[in-house]
């Protein structure tokens, strides 16, 4: 006879554990019948890969049934009768019910709660038909000593791709960008996604009005340039306007006509997109190369896998093409120390960000541990009360009470607990879930790295699967916590115990040698160490997260960002110009003590570029050149941010376009550029289109400033003059005398007057950056803390309740001891010692675990190490002071113990 | 005469009438909860109307998976849909002629 075949994932290992814990609950007589059926069915279901809600709905459906056998199979009557009395016992220690269904409730509700932010997060399906068809195809580009990273495609390379792959189809290019709708003085910045019109067949949508894009409108472009408008920009900006369909609109300063309205909910490739057009209009809207020119790589591109592909089929033919690029675009001088290659990945796993998905899931990995510390908990609580309870069930069996009857008395008060638990439980998050999904989108933000963005926080709710979760996870929990008590109870045997009514229950509340209990607590102080562990080295991660010097002075500083198109340009409007006269009016603003342009740290804009030659090496081989990140910036820009000059000057006014070409370079760009030393007045070249390829002279260097998150490499970073390198787009930095927001109106206001046409975006104080930049690291700390305070209190009392209750018991025992001469210190040692080894136990067992744990947390630090000692020896520490106190206070019971007192009570 | 049939156990029926069919095909079928599923059926298996039978081992053992149990109706079951089905009928032709009854007074 040869076994079934089971997948041997862990979906799969899981399920058929939820499955015989669900079996527990089944008559014995009907079990096999119950256990072959929902094995057989669930064996379908994972070999046709199904997993996700709908497993997890089959699983609370075998629970379930589990249940309803039970009632059936034992009578309604007993049934009611074992809930009635479990609801009565209980009643009468309400203290301990309160408790159980207390610690149930706040493990089962948050682990709820988070998982129904997780699936909508991480494992909810992109809204497209047939979502595992679709594939993104990556553009990979690997530097002389970096690893392949996934880059963006240039048009006539996407379009060579096309020609030539044929396990992908209705492959499509597109791009996230923001474009100003301007008409009638009434500027919007709005997300546009520009794309391949095949995009919209791809993702299976049709349009709600007009029509999408025709095949012939992606490069030539027709006589007119065309726009989709989503159904929320319709209603919003046109108050869904009945004649919007061929209206003309100005976006970007140039006239578009809208085609077609796209249907309620769709919101484009990135899920983030408002308008949608063609790339043949970037020619008009940006500049004709970009449909020309195979260098110039801005978009990512998607398909979906033609009948009978597979994405490795795909991969493969990917790959083949990847391998050709350099050949067939040869490179320019600047670029030829890349390795390009392409491949592809599902769109699951394209849109998601490897870290946002790694906090979640060790955050949901803290949720769970504590639900097992809890578990482990209130199974030590029932065993106790089992073992107070066992002269009872002797009683009650030598009367003759089925042993089977005693078994299902015992479960069914363990299922009543998890029941209520778990009811309260759903109901916390439900209140709770709107605040956390909120909370964690922000700090967690699932973007891909690839511009895919679909997680709406909002959609976060209780839905069928989040109940179908919490009812698995409450059978669970039921079946767990009564398991140890059940078995302890079937155990019993009447006769000893009906013996002495003082000394019952082998293995309850001994000091040598260890019972059910000892490894439950231990068990909880293991689980309890890794948490600790855990919150331990995100605290400190953080701390060194918030103690990296940012290089500058943050303080009221208030930032914004704004663009010129090329149409505001061609209209007149000069960018050098209207930088200068922007940054004069705001320095003569009131309230403004100093202000500059330049790059926004944590914001924008970002140019980066290589070095092609230096003094003395006018021209460098291609191996020696070198990346650097690059900002046009305003006169005094230094002083007014507060930035150390370590040599030379800063930017100055007389830096102007007729002056010679000045930059002022960080410190690790002037060690990399000029590694002999004193950079000052000596000349280098940028390969920068914005630079036209002349010269520089250094005339300052700097300390630099933490542009990006800290956590993030420092760069190279070369600062030039605005007024001889001017950009389309640039950041404005404002050091306000008092609170920085209140200069948001005047500031608005003097770009309105300056050029109406041009909108103020992403205006926002330097301190709410900061705070959003490490918004990520900050709830991930905070939750594990919690979890592991918790988780620690928990411990602690299982561990009192523990050992109180065994000097309770053994006061007999402890009054012998006293009486044949043990002192008391003697005494407190056994209670004291007992508790310490147990917990040790559990910390030996803990830092296995924190070892095997330490991989899914190391992306997520900084500066410490996932194996860090420190962390370590602190959390087990805390463990064992801990324990001290929670056996000291139970231990000065068992010193007090009056030898005749004890001898006499029986 | 029996109680009329829940909605839930006239779809389980039907769905066993249709083809035989285990479980999931059920589950499938009639869009209804597992949980629900599995209790309909036990409780169908026990008044007699529908009759669970293990599939031959040996079809299991070469697909090398586990038995299923397959659903087939019984007699009884046959005539207790007929019968739900043709109250269900009447009952809509009743609501039908009530309506048109109402539209003409109307």
């Amino acid at each position: 006879m040869t076994s079934p075949s089971w997948p041997s994932d862990w979906r799969t290992r899981a399920s058929r554990a939820a499955l015989r814990a669900a079996g527990i609950l089944v008559p014995p007589w009907a079990r096999d019948d119950w256990r072959s059926e929902w094995e057989a069915e669930l064996w379908q279901l994972r070999n046709e890969g199904i997993g996700g809600g709908t497993l997890l709905v089959f699983l609370a459906g075998a629970f379930w049934h589990g249940a309803w056998e039970w009632k059936e199979g034992w009578g309604m009557g007993s049934f009611s009768q074992d809930v009635k009395f479990s609801l009565r016992t209980l009643g009468r220690s309400p203290g301990f019910a309160a408790a159980a269904v207390l610690i149930l409730a706040l493990s089962i509700g948050a682990s709820t709660a988070f998982f129904s932010v997780i699936q909508k997060a991480v494992l909810d399906e992109p809204p497209f038909p047939d979502p595992d068809r679709i594939v993104v195809v990556d553009m990979l580009i690997a530097g002389p000593d970096t690893e392949p990273q996934p880059s963006e495609w240039s048009y006539p390379r996407f379009d060579a791709l096309r020609g030539e792959v044929r396990s992908i189809e209705r492959l499509a290019g597109y791009q996230l960008r923001t474009m100003t709708l301007s008409e009638h003085d009434d500027p919007e910045v709005v997300p546009v996604e520009v794309v391949s019109p095949s995009i919209f067949p791809l993702l299976g949508v049709s349009p709600a009005r007009g029509r999408v894009f025709g095949p012939e409108e992606e490069d030539r472009g027709a006589a007119e340039m065309v726009a989709l408008v989503s159904h929320s920009l319709w209603q919003r900006r046109f108050g869904g306007a009945d004649d919007l369909v061929g209206r003309t609109l100005t976006l970007e300063g140039l006239s578009v006509r809208v085609v077609g309205i796209l249907p309620p909910g769709f919101e484009g490739a990135t899920g983030r997109a408002e308008l949608w057009v063609p790339f043949a209009s970037l020619r008009e809207i940006q500049e004709p190369s970009l449909l020309e020119d195979p260098w110039n790589q801005y978009f990512h591109v998607m398909g979906r896998l033609s009948e009978g592909a597979t994405v490795e089929m795909a991969s493969a033919e990917a790959q083949a093409f990847g391998a050709t690029i350099m050949d067939r675009f040869p490179p320019p001088v600047a670029a030829s120390r890349l390795r390009a290659s392409a491949d592809v990945v599902t769109l699951r796993e394209a849109r998601q960000n490897p870290g946002a998905r790694a906090s979640m899931l060790a955050l949901f990995g803290a949720v769970l541990l504590f639900l097992l510390i809890a578990v482990a908990n209130l199974a030590g609580l029932l065993l106790a009360r089992g073992t107070v309870r066992q002269q009872e069930a002797a009683i009650r069996v030598s009367l003759g009470a089925g042993r089977s009857r005693l078994l299902r008395q015992i479960l069914t008060e363990s299922l009543v607990l998890a029941v209520l638990g778990g009811a309260l439980g759903v109901g916390l998050a439900w209140l709770g879930v709107d605040t956390l999904g909120g909370w964690l989108a922000e700090a967690l933000g699932t973007a891909g790295g690839r511009g895919l963005e679909y997680f709406d926080p909002s959609s976060v709710a209780v839905d069928l699967r989040v109940l179908a979760f919490a009812v698995l996870l409450t059978g669970g929990v039921g079946v767990a916590c009564g398991i140890l008590p059940a078995w302890q109870a079937a155990r019993c045997d009447p006769s000893e115990s009906l013996k002495g009514a003082r000394v019952v229950g082998r293995g309850a509340g001994r000091f040598h040698g260890f019972g059910g209990r000892d490894l439950l607590i231990g068990g909880q102080v293991a689980v309890a160490l890794v948490l600790l562990t855990g919150a331990s080295l995100m605290i400190r991660s953080l701390v060194n997260l918030q103690g990296v010097d940012p290089g500058y002075d943050t303080d009221r500083l208030l930032t914004a960002m704004y663009a010129l198109s090329p149409a505001d340009e061609q209209a007149g409007l000069e960018p050098g110009i209207l930088h200068v006269d922007v940054l004069e009016e705001i320095r003569a603003l009131p309230g403004v003590t100093g202000a500059t342009l330049g790059e926004v740290p944590l914001g924008g804009p970002t140019w980066r570029t290589i070095v092609m030659g230096s003094e003395g090496r006018p021209e460098l081989t291609p191996q020696e050149h070198l990346w650097v990140r690059i900002q046009p910036v305003a006169d005094g820009h230094m002083g007014v941010l507060g930035v150390e000059i370590v040599e030379g000057r800063d930017i100055e006014r007389t830096d102007d376009w007729d002056t010679e070409r000045v930059a002022v370079l960080n410190r690790a760009a002037a060690d990399a550029l000029f590694p002999d030393g004193n950079p000052i007045g000596q000349r280098f070249r940028l390969g920068w289109s914005g630079y036209g390829g002349a010269g520089a002279t250094v005339v300052g260097v700097v300390e630099g400033l933490q542009l990006d998150p800290p956590g993030e490499p420092p760069e190279r970073q070369v600062f030039l003059s605005i007024r001889q390198a001017p950009q389309l787009q640039t950041g404005l930095l404002i050091r306000a005398a008092g609170d920085p927001s209140d200069l948001v109106p005047t500031v608005r206001s003097v770009l309105a007057e300056l050029a109406p046409s041009v909108p103020l975006t992403s205006v926002m104080t330097m301190e709410a950056r900061s705070v959003t930049a490490t918004a990520r690291p900050r709830v991930v700390t905070v939750l594990t803390t919690l979890f592991g305070a918790l988780s620690l209190l928990l411990v602690a009392a299982g561990l009192y309740g523990s050992i109180a209750y065994a000097v309770a018991r053994r006061t007999r025992e402890l009054g012998l001891r006293a009486s044949l001469g043990a002192n008391q210190l003697a005494l407190l040692g056994l209670v004291v010692g007992h508790g310490v080894t147990v917990t040790a136990g559990g910390i030996a067992l803990g830092i296995l675990g924190s070892i095997g744990a330490a991989r899914f947390v190391q992306g997520l630090l900084f500066g410490v190490q996932s194996m860090d000692l420190a962390a370590l020896a602190g959390s087990a520490a805390t463990l064992v002071v801990v324990a001290l106190v929670a056996a000291y206070l139970p231990g000065r019971r068992a010193m007090r113990v009056d030898p005749m007192e004890a001898l006499r009570t029986d | 005469m029996g109680r009329s049939l829940g909605d839930g156990t006239i779809a389980v029926l039907n769905a066993i009438r249709s083809r035989l069919a285990y479980g999931l095909d059920i589950v499938a079928d009639t869009g209804m909860l597992p949980g629900t599923v599995y209790t309909t059926l036990r409780r169908l298996e026990r008044r007699g109307w529908i009759e669970g039978r293990w599939e031959d081992p040996a079809v299991a053992e070469a697909e090398r998976r586990p038995r299923r149990r397959y659903y087939t109706l019984t007699s009884e079951g046959r005539e207790a849909l007929d019968q739900a089905e043709a109250r269900l009928e009447e009952a809509s032709l009743g609501e039908a002629a009530r309506a048109s009854a109402s539209g003409r007074s109307g």
